[in-house]
């Protein structure tokens, strides 16, 4: 291309600097969310990997009730077993005053203590643990004479404001264990901090993690020279199956001594949910880039199509001056180019960052052991490639038709297309006899039905992606909504360990200020059907219940009848169950000798708003569960209580002072973590809401623009013809309405369909949403996007007043 | 050298038929003619009478539907699109009823958007003065009058020193002082350059100046006449 050539793109774009910054905002926000979504998710996988290398992650874990030690020595002999860790893990309340954790002092009261489950989990004093090890943040390692010393979970120890130095107290038996804290830690096995794999999120107000020398847990556990866990590695290079030959074998070998179901890498609690999170990432940097950059690629070809038809006589001089064919493809080629790398750049720039800042939010949130941040010239190359492919790809058409756009052909004015009477007035005559000012409009939308189909769709995918966001919103607050309001009534739950009578429950009702208290009992279990078998907790609750409702399909609270399990469309999808089916509920840490399980059938529908808890009467759980697991008789694992505001915190005190009260839960608190938790949730739906919107006002803009300047003779010819200037804007006004309403027709259903394959796309095991848009998103979706029609037509509309009229009814239009 | 040795160009039983929307045009119909060089050739015809076709098959921007185009020997008919491109950019110069200027460049950039094809770029400045719009060379079309926007379409004609000089239509756009002076120039770049000039028009008084004057009727010559005696521009009257 020879350099005036370069002078000429170079003004054109200048005097289209609008249209083009707006294709190539639409450009950068696809490219940044490509970019955010792949930065985060390459700093994540890696950081996960690199930490799992670091600190030895095992392959699977078999819990049983206790074995001697020597027996790792047996399961390390087994083919293709690299090493083994024996080790003890046990659960016991631990007792946190004030002064250990000042988070139990918040509400006011001096002398608060708090008391929450503890998972002791043994390690080497005098060496590293050659599995599962863990990173020292701040503070040391056990010294090797340190028996009493412990290794606080970083999280936990955050939560409760612990310092190093600080004493930490476990009811062990009928006794108290005391230990001092040396250090915190971050371990790969809680990276994210979840009881087990039932749980949906951390609760660190309720669960911590604390890590003690082997001697001492052999101590305090009467478990000397035995452990109840192990971790296996096995050798490099095995193929899953291969592995889990292995593990079944290890199991095999521990059948003996009461083992539990082994845990796979895969699903160990942490490391799934870390596994579903970066699904979540790889998801947000393909699919949400792939629709701004179709969305990108559409406006593009419309502009450039543009550009090109009011071009032809530029393109038949240059033609006939001797510029070649692909001198005039690379110019208009160019215009594609140059917003793509414009568009390209800055995408990078912003979704580099922004990557970074999901990084940074994520490592903050979670407890990575090493976090691995190099500079990713892949993203920025794949991001850029992105960027230019889909520009170019686009660019290339409206190039093409240029460049063999035969010159005599580009310097005849087009032929006007043949006038038709559009089919909307054959089915609906009285539309003939409408007003000029409305029936043109009417007649312009079919007589370009193209450039009518483009817009719409421009509009569809604008509105689509709005509808989307604001659906996540609405589908968190339903479920959060629906959870609080209607389902979980209660004020408090005191949480046991172990596992209470629930007569507890007659006595606590008893108390001041209680105005309610029903008994609950809370089983991690796994339902089988077939070969599927999903693995979730049982609420097992009061028949007549109040203070924790679940849901009948209309969103109503039902009460508990029959013997039913009841169970959430989620999971019975996953199961391919319906009402009525027999399952296999079993105790998931059931073992080969405490064969805690039984054939339940499935109940009625339910609406199960935010997790996949499934449900049952208490007195079925009760008589399924209490002589396999060797429950006392009528077990509880907590109590729920309804109580008036003023008694909480006194109440709370008090129920710690309850034996085996393992930890006491407010529903306010819960709330106010919940709002914590999701406060990024909602940060980025925003993002993305407003992404949507911006890519929905740039489409509107840019087409609408060029729909308006493409008829400047007509519209002039219209100015001269003795129409107001109001008057033409009303028509206008009317056919970009009409043309939004169109949009609006494809869009919203098309939003709903992209609403189902998203939220099936976030459905985890743990957490549901159900599609919800509440009305009045649609109205506020609708509205708004008139609005952006309305808004967007206003620089065009001022440049029809500005017209030359003259000047524009004699010269072609462009 | 073309059939009788000494046109330039030499039309050879020349038909061509297009479509536009759903009717079919003939433009043209047999159409046999010479043009010699260095000469000044205005072809008359009502709207509609095939003159700009003819134009555009001569000036290779467009291929007859049958028969021969010979421009220096050489059938132009059978040329393909790198050919063609390769004919136009050596061997004519064009110039629109509209002016096709480039709105976002200057005249001089106008102009060394053409030069700069032949490698000619430097000669941009000469052509506007050429020309008489050496002091306007930096304006933007939409700062000149239409006469100067036409006197610098023809500098952008004449910037690649092509042997023929077409003209649609050059003083349709244009009132009659105006058209006065374009017309001196192509007179002057006729005269003292020996360009060929083959001008189409509706307006029979540019006639008079030109040395052979052919009327187009429905896409047929009607008539090929030569003109003795050309009248200067000045002395048209219209």
């Amino acid at each position: 291309m020879t350099s005036r050539l370069h002078t000429k793109l170079r003004r054109d774009l200048w005097s289209s600097k609008w249209q083009f910054l707006a294709v190539a905002f639409i450009v950068m926000l696809g490219v940044a969310m490509f970019e955010a979504g792949f930065v985060s998710f390459r700093n994540m996988s890696e950081s996960y990997n690199l930490s799992y290398t670091r600190l030895r992650f095992a392959d699977f874990w078999i819990p049983f009730d206790r074995a001697p030690y020597d027996l790792t020595r047996r399961i390390a002999a087994l083919p293709g077993v690299d090493r083994v860790v024996g080790r003890i893990v046990v659960e016991a309340p631990l007792r946190l005053s004030a002064e250990t954790s000042p988070a139990a002092g918040i509400n006011g009261a001096e002398q608060e203590e708090v008391k929450i489950i503890g998972r002791f989990i043994s390690l080497p004093a005098r060496e590293r643990a050659a599995l599962n090890d863990v990173r020292v943040v701040e503070g040391r390692y056990f010294s090797p004479a340190g028996k009493r010393e412990a290794l606080v979970e970083k999280s936990f120890a955050q939560h409760h404001q612990f310092r190093l130095g600080d004493t930490l107290t476990a009811e062990v038996g009928s006794g108290t264990e005391e230990f001092r804290i040396v250090g915190f830690v971050i371990s790969p096995e809680y990276i994210i901090a979840l009881r087990n794999e039932q749980y949906a999120m951390p609760t660190p107000s309720t669960f911590g993690v604390i890590f003690i020398p082997q001697e001492r847990a052999e101590d305090i556990f009467e478990m000397s020279g035995q452990i109840n866990e192990v971790c296996v590695r096995v050798l490099p290079g095995m193929t899953k199956s291969e592995r889990n030959d292995i593990m079944w074998q290890a199991h095999d070998l521990l059948h003996p001594y009461g083992a539990e179901d082994p845990v796979p890498q895969e699903e160990q609690a942490s490391n799934h949910a870390l596994q579903m999170d970066l699904k979540a990432l790889a998801n947000l940097a393909t699919v949400y880039p792939t629709l701004f950059l179709a969305a990108a690629a559409l406006t593009i070809y419309t502009l450039l199509m543009r550009l090109v038809y009011a071009q032809r006589p530029h393109i038949g001089f240059l033609r006939a001056s001797g510029f070649t064919q692909g001198d005039v493809l690379r110019h208009y080629l160019a215009f594609a180019l140059v917003v793509g790398i414009t568009g390209g750049m800055t995408g990078i720039a912003l979704g580099y960052y922004l990557g970074l800042v999901i990084t940074n939010q994520y490592t903050t949130t979670l407890n990575i052991p090493y976090v691995a941040t190099p500079f990713r010239w892949d993203a920025v190359a794949y991001g850029f490639g992105a960027a230019m492919g889909a520009c170019l790809a686009a660019g290339f058409i409206p190039a093409r038709a240029a460049g063999t756009l035969p010159p005599a052909v580009a310097m005849r004015d087009e032929t006007p297309p043949v006038g038709r009477r559009p089919i909307l007035e054959w089915l609906f005559p009285p539309l003939a006899r409408l007003p000029y000012v409305v029936k043109i409009p009417l007649r312009n939308l079919f007589r370009a039905p193209r450039r009518t189909v483009y817009t719409a769709f421009g509009i569809a995918s604008g509105v689509s992606l709005v509808l989307v966001s604001a659906m996540f919103l609405d589908a968190i607050d339903f479920a959060i909504g629906s959870y609080f309001n209607k389902m979980q009534r209660y004020d408090m739950l005191v949480m046991f360990l172990p596992m209470q009578s629930e007569d507890l429950a007659y006595h606590l009702a008893q108390k001041p200020g209680v105005r309610r208290a029903e008994a609950g009992l809370q089983l991690p279990v796994e339902i089988i059907k077939g070969e599927r078998k999903f693995s979730t907790l049982l609420l097992a609750l009061p028949r007549h219940g109040r203070l924790y409702r679940v849901l009948d399909p209309r969103g109503e609270p039902m009460d508990l009848k029959g013997d039913g399990l009841l169970i959430g469309d989620l999971v019975r999808r996953r199961l391919g169950v319906e009402t009525g089916d027999w399952v296999l509920l079993r105790y998931a840490q059931s073992s080969d000798e405490v064969k805690a399980e039984a054939w339940v059938r499935v109940g009625e529908r339910i609406q199960q708003p935010a997790t996949t808890m499934v449900y049952m009467p208490l007195d079925v759980a009760q008589r399924l569960f209490t002589s396999a697991l060797d429950l006392p008789s009528r077990p509880t694992t907590g109590i729920q209580l309804q109580v008036e505001p003023q008694y909480l915190d006194a109440l709370k005190r008090e129920l710690y002072e309850l034996p085996h009260a393992a930890a006491v839960e407010l529903t306010r608190d819960s709330k106010a973590d919940l709002d914590r938790m999701m406060a990024f949730t909602y940060a980025f739906i925003g993002t993305m809401l407003l992404f949507g919107v911006g890519l929905a006002f740039a489409i509107v803009f840019n087409t609408l623009s060029i729909n308006i300047l493409e008829r400047t003779r007509e519209l002039a010819a219209m100015r001269t013809l003795g129409l107001r200037r109001r008057q033409l804007a009303a028509m206008i006004t009317i056919e970009n309405v009409l043309t939004a309403c169109l949009g609006l027709l494809i869009g919203i259903p098309l939003g709903y369909a992209e609403c189902l394959w998203f939220i099936r796309l976030y459905q985890s095991e743990t957490v549901t949403l159900e599609l919800i848009i509440y009305p009045r998103t649609y109205v506020l979706v609708v509205a708004g996007t008139v609005l952006v029609v309305l808004l967007s037509q206003i620089p065009a509309l001022r440049w029809i007043n500005r017209l030359d009229l003259a000047k524009a009814t004699k010269e072609r239009s462009g | 050298m073309s059939e009788d040795g000494k046109s330039l160009v030499h039309l050879d039983h020349v038909a061509k038929a297009y479509t536009m929307g759903e009717v079919v045009v003939h433009a043209l119909r047999d159409v046999t003619l010479d043009i010699h060089a260095g000469e000044f050739v205005v072809l008359l015809g009502p709207s509609g009478s095939g003159k700009t076709t003819l134009l555009n098959i001569v000036g290779g921007l467009d291929t007859p539907t049958s028969g021969r185009v010979l421009v220096r020997g050489q059938d132009i008919a059978t040329f393909n699109e790198t050919q063609l491109t390769t004919y136009r950019r050596q061997m004519v110069g064009f110039i629109f009823q509209f002016f096709n200027l480039i709105p976002t460049l200057t005249a001089q950039e106008n102009v060394e958007l053409v030069a700069e094809l032949v490698g000619k770029r430097e000669q941009a400045r000469r052509r506007l003065e050429q020309v008489g719009l050496g002091e306007r060379a930096h304006h933007f079309p939409s700062e000149l009058s239409g006469g100067e926007q036409q006197r610098v379409a023809i500098a952008r004609a004449l910037a690649k020193e092509p042997e023929l000089i077409l003209g649609d239509e050059p003083t349709g756009n244009l009132d009659y002082e105006t058209s006065l002076r374009v017309l001196r120039a192509l007179r002057d770049i006729n005269r003292q350059q020996h360009k060929t000039m083959l001008i189409v028009t509706h307006n029979s008084a540019l006639a008079q100046m030109a040395d052979t004057i052919i009327r187009l009727r429905s896409g047929r010559v009607v008539e090929v006449k030569r003109n003795d005696n050309p009248l200067e521009p000045e002395e048209l009257q219209w």
